[in-house]
């Protein structure tokens, strides 16, 4: 009885592993896809390497940050956080633990409910469905472990809950942002579902108000070449990473730095740029190898059940309308959370945040798009620093709720620095009321 | 060997969503229009080490300022990432031009 018991056992704990739980899952879908048996084991198993990666690159992230916020924090009282998808990715995979398995259940239970309102649309007014396989992802782990760590519940209930809260997000932040969408590509016959689609939506109730854009349309400009510079992601982490954390560690002065350093300052931060751009690289590899034909799967699923769905897709897909808008976006909401920062500094809070690149790129060239379609370039540069300011104060808010302290951040995406968190504040509520 | 498809890259700034998006609309329309192709997509930082496999670029045109890519591959700028009909025409042009014995050889089968 006792090996069978052990047997048993063993199998259990193999099941429950994170990367064989989404590995079975994704195993399932091929084998209902009706894929051929080497498409079945090898897709399988890349998406397995991806989900370990993605770990790994997560801990890699995790150790190179680490020790620098606990000098600083130690010497200052003041917590470093990264503002950045990624870095809320980390975080959460590493509270969730072996809950992280879950993650699979609630993305499918979150679509299945965008499906299901979407069918029924005419009642519910919802419209865009959720394509975005990479964030959908971040998205149900980073609320399963808010439902978790609030209301306490069992697995079954958490990943259920989980999955019905960020199903709604995706039905109604995606249909919220169908008309400022379809105005900035001319009818392109998209919405975004990404991490700022509400946010495209507010900024477009007012952007008007600044200026007329078709006197001061930023396509008409001639932006410096270097700006370009930016455009491509390896070498944009490395250089903001190098100056925001220098920013960051400056307090420490020059021999604080290279105590932690152990070599001279100037070469640690080039180097810290590098190795956070090269997490980066591994973060995005894992991500790729694991969402690879999630994109298409469910793409397939929404054309079959709701053929008239918008779709919803990344906010990348907004830039290409006004490429100068989208950099001119970047560096205002750059420039704004610099001065956020700053404010942060001065008014002595405890918690403070380095912007990472995606928060800057993606949503501040969305929005610098959104501005530059309803008001020109003064509308860019105004909508992009109150962006600024709401991403930045509004993820010091996210953090003081994340419920892991020893995270290394949160998203610092539009969205989930004001709606989000609002729901954390709700979550928390009934938490406390059933406790 | 004689080449009997068209590589085909799509490139975005994180090579996650969009480029990810675009490869799954375009590839239904290359199939409509009887193009034989290979998709991937990836990032604009990454791109490079895809030279050797790509024959055509398709990059969001908020990329495409002050980049050089090889002489002997043929960039695309795309502009609505899911009008996969107009992006598919666009790669048509290209192989027209380039890639003839590519759809010749497709075509006799």
């Amino acid at each position: 009885m006792n090996i069978l018991n052990s047997i048993l056992d063993a199998i259990y704990n193999l099941l429950m592993a994170p990367v064989v739980m989404m590995g079975l899952l994704v195993c399932i879908g091929y084998i209902l896809g009706k894929k051929p048996p080497v498409k079945v084991i090898t897709g399988t198993i890349s998406t397995m390497v991806g989900i370990q990666m993605v770990i790994f690159g997560g801990n890699q992230f995790s150790n190179t940050f680490k020790p620098i916020t606990t000098a600083v924090s130690e010497a200052f009282g003041i917590t470093g956080y990264i503002m950045d998808p990624y870095a809320m990715r980390s975080t959460t995979t590493e509270a969730l633990g072996d809950l992280f398995g879950l993650v699979g259940y609630v993305y499918l239970i979150a679509f299945l409910v965008n499906i299901v309102l979407v069918y029924f649309g005419k009642y519910t007014k919802a419209k865009g469905v959720l394509l975005t396989g990479n964030s959908g992802v971040a998205h149900s782990q980073a609320i399963l472990w808010l439902v978790v760590a609030y209301l306490g519940l069992g697995s079954t209930a958490s990943m259920i809950i989980a999955g019905i809260l960020v199903g709604l997000y995706w039905a109604y932040s995606t249909t919220l942002a169908v008309n400022v969408c379809d105005k900035v590509t001319d009818g392109g016959g998209f919405t975004i579902g990404h991490n700022q689609q509400i946010g495209l939506w507010f900024f477009s109730k007012f952007a008007g108000k600044f200026g007329d854009p078709k006197k001061s349309d930023a396509e008409n400009l001639n932006l410096p070449g270097w700006l370009s510079i930016f455009n491509n992601n390896v070498a944009s982490v490395a250089i903001l990473m190098t100056l925001f954390m220098g920013l960051y560690m400056a307090p420490l002065g020059i021999s604080g730095i290279e105590e932690i350093g152990g070599e001279n300052w100037i070469l640690y931060l080039i180097t810290l740029g590098i190795e956070f751009s090269m997490d980066m690289v591994i973060l995005l590899t894992g991500v790729r190898m694991m969402c690879g034909e999630l994109v298409g799967a469910f793409k397939g699923i929404q054309e079959k059940i709701v053929p008239n769905a918008v779709p919803a897709i990344d906010v990348a897909a907004l830039l290409p309308f006004s490429p100068n808008a989208a950099t001119l976006g970047f560096v205002f909401t750059t420039l704004g959370t610099v001065l956020a920062i700053g404010i942060l500094y001065l008014v002595g809070s405890p918690i403070m945040v380095l912007p990472g690149f995606i928060p800057l790129f993606f949503t501040g060239g969305a929005v610098g798009v959104v501005a530059n379609k309803y008001g020109g370039i003064k509308s860019i540069i105004i909508c992009c620093i109150i962006l600024a300011f709401i991403q930045t104060f509004g993820t010091v808010w996210a953090i003081s709720l994340m419920k892991y302290p020893s995270g290394v951040g949160w998203s610092g995406m539009f969205d989930w620095a004001t709606v989000i968190p609002g729901v954390t504040e709700i979550l928390k509520f009934i938490g406390n009321l059933i406790h | 060997m004689k080449k009997d498809k068209i590589n085909v890259l799509f490139v975005c700034g994180y090579g996650m969503g969009s480029s990810a998006i675009s490869e799954v609309v375009v590839s239904k329309a290359l199939r409509e229009l009887n193009i034989p192709c290979e998709v991937k997509h990836t990032a604009l930082g990454e791109m490079p080490s895809y030279y050797n496999w790509a024959d055509i670029l398709a990059i969001s045109k908020k990329l495409t300022a002050g980049i050089s890519v090889p002489e002997n591959l043929h960039m695309i700028e795309v502009v609505n990432i899911m009008d996969g009909k107009t992006i598919a025409a666009q790669i048509e042009e290209v192989a027209k031009t380039y890639y003839s014995e590519v759809l010749e050889i497709n075509k006799r089968e």
